[in-house]
């Protein structure tokens, strides 16, 4: 079996227990928070009977094994359960909102790395230059402001003042801009650092020496050998990105009002909705391990010393 | 390896392409995220318009009328449903989809006379089956919010005839026209081919004058006119949208950049937001509405509790300054005079506003043998300004001698500790609706459902006899002296204020009911170019 299979059939094996325990994790987390599903459901005040009912119908009655065992079992049958405040399937639920956060995601990863990756680059191998300085500058400001100022900032000066992009929502192209600006910024920040890092030391390696040596040209240089070693790190930086916002970028879809499914999540845990919170973590942690496994792989195909087990 | 490689290539090309395709998210079965096209966004500010948008700020997650979980349904539920009997919302109560009404001597049979020609969004006619429809849904599911809240004596429901329905109680009832008010009509024919579908696949229908053409969970719910609606109103608009902000911030630059035209927050938009619309004065009123929502505490009164003495409890509310409170930590509001705010059934505007008296506060604590016991006052998150509130209110506590700490928890962790009654006294506000007290005093009081373990058989029989009163007036009266007696003991529950809402409304948009019970109708809401500055 070629060492590429393997390994991706060993990382989906460690998935599996990984899900496994953050099932277990998730069921028990929202159960330690206080707070009763049946009581958010009834009106305010609702007499102990019915609390009491609620609790059965839902079977929040029932012994934490059972209740555990249960939902397990009908994950494992496919069925995420029943959303307490929604009722209605928990999948259709996730499967409605998670393309949305989905589309967002991608959108932003693309165009931050078309930024991104060129500017830090280019800094890292004109070192001092006034390139250099302003993408400095330009990963200094992307990494100290925080999501929630930048996104009230972008909503202000585009939507506000000159009133060219929707402030919210969710349907068109320019719906996707000012929240991809505001998540993707502190991501371009950090692989626009990490790229010029990056670069600087790559340019210093012998390697990079010795190929001057052969009379081979900068270019070549620059693009052919010491691009390829400064993208290691900025891989795995943006592979953890797309993991964390796949598993919902909560913030930028609250300030944008955005359905997306970070901003599920958290009206998931608000109205503890037991079903639904177990399961978007379980989905979160799934794509976040998968996500993760695709980024290893790309990185052994970068740098070939790089193996897989 | 080239295969891969290939495949490698394949699955970011697939990432980068649906990432790229808007719409990725076809509608399953309720409430799509995706697969929708934007609301249109509201144009102009002057001439003729088509298009509102309306921003609430909570999130509905079903369109159920009888299982209601917050205020922005009732909104949308208004817009499309009815009920038998009308109500402004302070007490008086009017036809709806019944013409006529009438209850029989011992108040246990209520006949209503049905509206003739209405039909509903699904071209069904409505009549008594409708109406036998709906209640028996009510008693068949006890669960619902609407049966909980409303109907503790619903025994049956008949149709004498086409257009004549008849419900039986097993109890007087005296809030029983508060409560058909707030029950709406389904139909028959639609509930016995889709049943609950009709709420979980954006089936609903009533009989008002707008129809739900789409609920976006999380985005909006987008209603068109229905002009074969009996209750048909003139009005240039065609599409009213429900837009549900979470962030009151991002509520509010929509409206600044012209996408919101009224931003109706749950309780009004809090008052450290207003000077975000500055500068907007000739495009944005603020709408102030003196609400029925009032702050009360509640306190623990088991034996051996500090507030199981009435002398602490006096003391307790004697040295809060509640016209500070109003002044300078809400800005708005006005100070309470007991339970039942101005504009419910019960208020008593003869009694004086709650006392302020440090220094009576002072001894009476000195008299209780109060030794600086500490207590804890919780709230929960939501609460508007509650935790502002909670702070001013510790330090004045202090100032009268009390050992006072605050904790605000969310609102869950609240319902546990209430449900154990493991408090010494807790924050929380409150709205009647309808300007009816009846869920509120039978629930918090009579019932105890939040443990305060307060006994006054005297004060319970008031209660009881005011839910068999028939007669308003009677009720009335009787209201009255439960709001004297709680003044008397300070128990369970003393009041600190009662809100003022604000409400960001672009000049030309009218129509907009916002009652005082603090919910809000958009049943009627128009458009008038000439209103626009």
């Amino acid at each position: 079996m070629p060492n590429v299979m393997r390994f991706i059939l060993k990382r989906l094996g460690m998935t599996l227990v990984i899900l496994f325990c953050v099932s277990i994790i998730a069921f028990g987390l929202i159960r330690i928070a206080p707070g009763n599903p049946a009581m958010l459901v009834l009106p305010d005040g609702a007499p102990e009977e019915a609390i009491r009912a609620m609790e059965v119908k839902l079977g929040l009655d029932q012994p934490l094994p059972v209740q555990y065992f249960r939902y397990i079992g009908g994950v494992l049958k496919g069925d995420l359960g029943t959303s307490i405040i929604y009722k209605i399937p928990v999948k259709d639920l996730i499967f409605q909102r998670l393309p949305v956060t989905f589309q967002l995601t991608v959108i932003t990863m693309v165009v931050c790395l078309l930024i991104s990756i060129p500017l830090g680059i280019i800094a890292g191998s004109r070192q001092g230059t006034i390139i250099d300085f302003s993408a400095t500058m330009f990963a200094l400001l992307g990494q100290s402001m925080s999501t929630v100022w930048m996104g009230i900032l972008v909503i202000y000066i585009f939507s506000v003042k000159l009133g060219w992009l929707p402030s919210m929502g969710y349907g068109t192209w320019q719906n996707f801009v000012l929240p991809a600006i505001t998540l993707g910024y502190p991501v371009a920040a950090q692989v626009t650092r990490m790229g010029r890092s990056g670069m600087i030391d790559v340019l210093k390696e012998d390697y990079i020496t010795a190929t001057y040596a052969k009379g081979i040209g900068k270019a070549v240089v620059y693009t052919k050998y010491a691009f390829k070693n400064a993208l290691i790190p900025i891989v795995t930086i943006v592979g953890m990105q797309i993991g964390t916002y796949l598993a919902g970028a909560v913030v930028v879809e609250t300030i944008f009002a955005w359905p997306g499914f970070g901003q599920l999540i958290f009206q998931a845990v608000g109205t503890r909705d037991y079903p639904l919170v177990q399961s978007c973590l379980l989905v979160s942690a799934a794509l976040f391990a998968i996500v993760n496994m695709f980024v290893d792989i790309l990185n052994s195909f970068i740098d070939p010393r790089i193996t897989l087990h | 390896m080239k295969k891969l490689k290939m495949a490698l290539a394949a699955f970011l090309a697939g990432l980068v392409l649906v990432g790229c395709t808007t719409g990725g998210a076809t509608s399953i079965a309720s409430s799509a995220a995706g697969g929708t096209t934007p609301p249109p966004a509201s144009t102009g500010t002057g001439g003729e318009k088509t298009v509102i948008n309306l921003a609430l700020s909570e999130n509905i997650t079903k369109l159920d009328p009888h299982d209601i979980f917050n205020f922005p349904v009732f909104t949308a539920c208004w817009m499309m449903y009815d009920t038998l009997i009308a109500t402004d919302h302070e007490g008086n109560y009017s036809a709806g989809l019944a013409t006529e009404w009438s209850k029989s001597e011992d108040g246990l049979t209520w006949t209503f006379k049905l509206r003739e020609g209405v039909k509903f969004q699904n071209g069904e006619d409505f009549d008594s089956a409708d109406v036998v429809t709906t209640f028996q849904r009510l008693i068949d599911t006890p669960e619902l919010t609407c049966a909980l809240t409303y109907w503790p004596y619903l025994e049956s429901v008949t149709a004498v005839d086409q257009y004549t329905a008849e419900v039986k109680l097993s109890e007087p009832f005296g809030p029983a026209e508060y409560a058909f008010s707030n029950t709406w009509i389904i139909p028959n024919e639609a509930w016995d081919a889709e049943g609950e579908k009709l709420w979980t696949e954006q089936k609903a229908v009533g009989t008002g004058p707008w129809q739900l053409d789409e609920w976006v969970d999380g985005q909006y719910t987008h209603f068109t006119k229905y002009e074969d609606s009996w209750d048909i109103y003139e009005t240039t608009l065609t599409d009213v949208y429900l837009r549900h902000i979470l962030e009151p911030s991002t509520a509010i630059n929509g409206q600044l950049s012209g996408e919101i035209d009224a931003y109706l927050s749950t309780g009004g938009v809090a008052r450290d937001m207003l000077p975000m619309y500055t500068g907007t004065e000739d495009k944005t009123e603020m709408v102030n509405v003196d609400v029925g929502i009032f702050h009360y505490l509640q306190f623990q009164c088991r034996d051996g509790s500090v507030f199981a003495n009435e002398k602490v409890r006096e003391a307790f509310s004697l040295a809060l300054d509640r016209q500070a409170l109003v002044d300078y930590v809400l800005g708005a509001g006005s100070v309470p005079n007991g339970i039942f705010p101005e504009g419910s059934l019960g208020f008593d505007s003869s009694v004086p506003a709650y006392e302020y008296d440090l220094e009576k506060a002072k001894s009476l604590l000195a008299e209780a043998g109060y030794n600086g016991e500490a207590f804890t006052i919780y709230t929960h998150t939501g609460i508007p300004m509650g935790k502002q509130l909670l702070t001013a209110i510790q330090d004045m506590l202090t100032q009268a001698g009390f050992n006072a700490k605050i904790e605000a928890v969310e609102v869950s962790a609240l319902n546990n500790i209430r449900k154990e009654g493991t408090y010494d006294v807790f924050l929380a506000s409150n709205n009647y609706v309808s300007g009816d007290p009846y869920a509120h005093i039978n629930q918090r009081i009579l019932s105890d459902n939040h443990h305060s373990n307060y006994q006054d058989p005297a004060m319970m029989q008031i209660i009881e006899d005011s839910n068999k009163a028939v007669d308003t007036a009677d009720r009335e009266a009787l209201l009255k002296e439960l709001n004297a007696k709680m003044r008397e003991t300070y128990a369970p529950q003393i009041t600190t204020d009662q809100m003022q809402a604000c409400y960001p409304i672009n000049y030309g948009v009218t129509g907009l009911q916002l009652y005082k019970d603090g919910y809000i109708n958009a049943r009627y809401v128009n458009w008038d170019p000439a209103l626009v500055k």
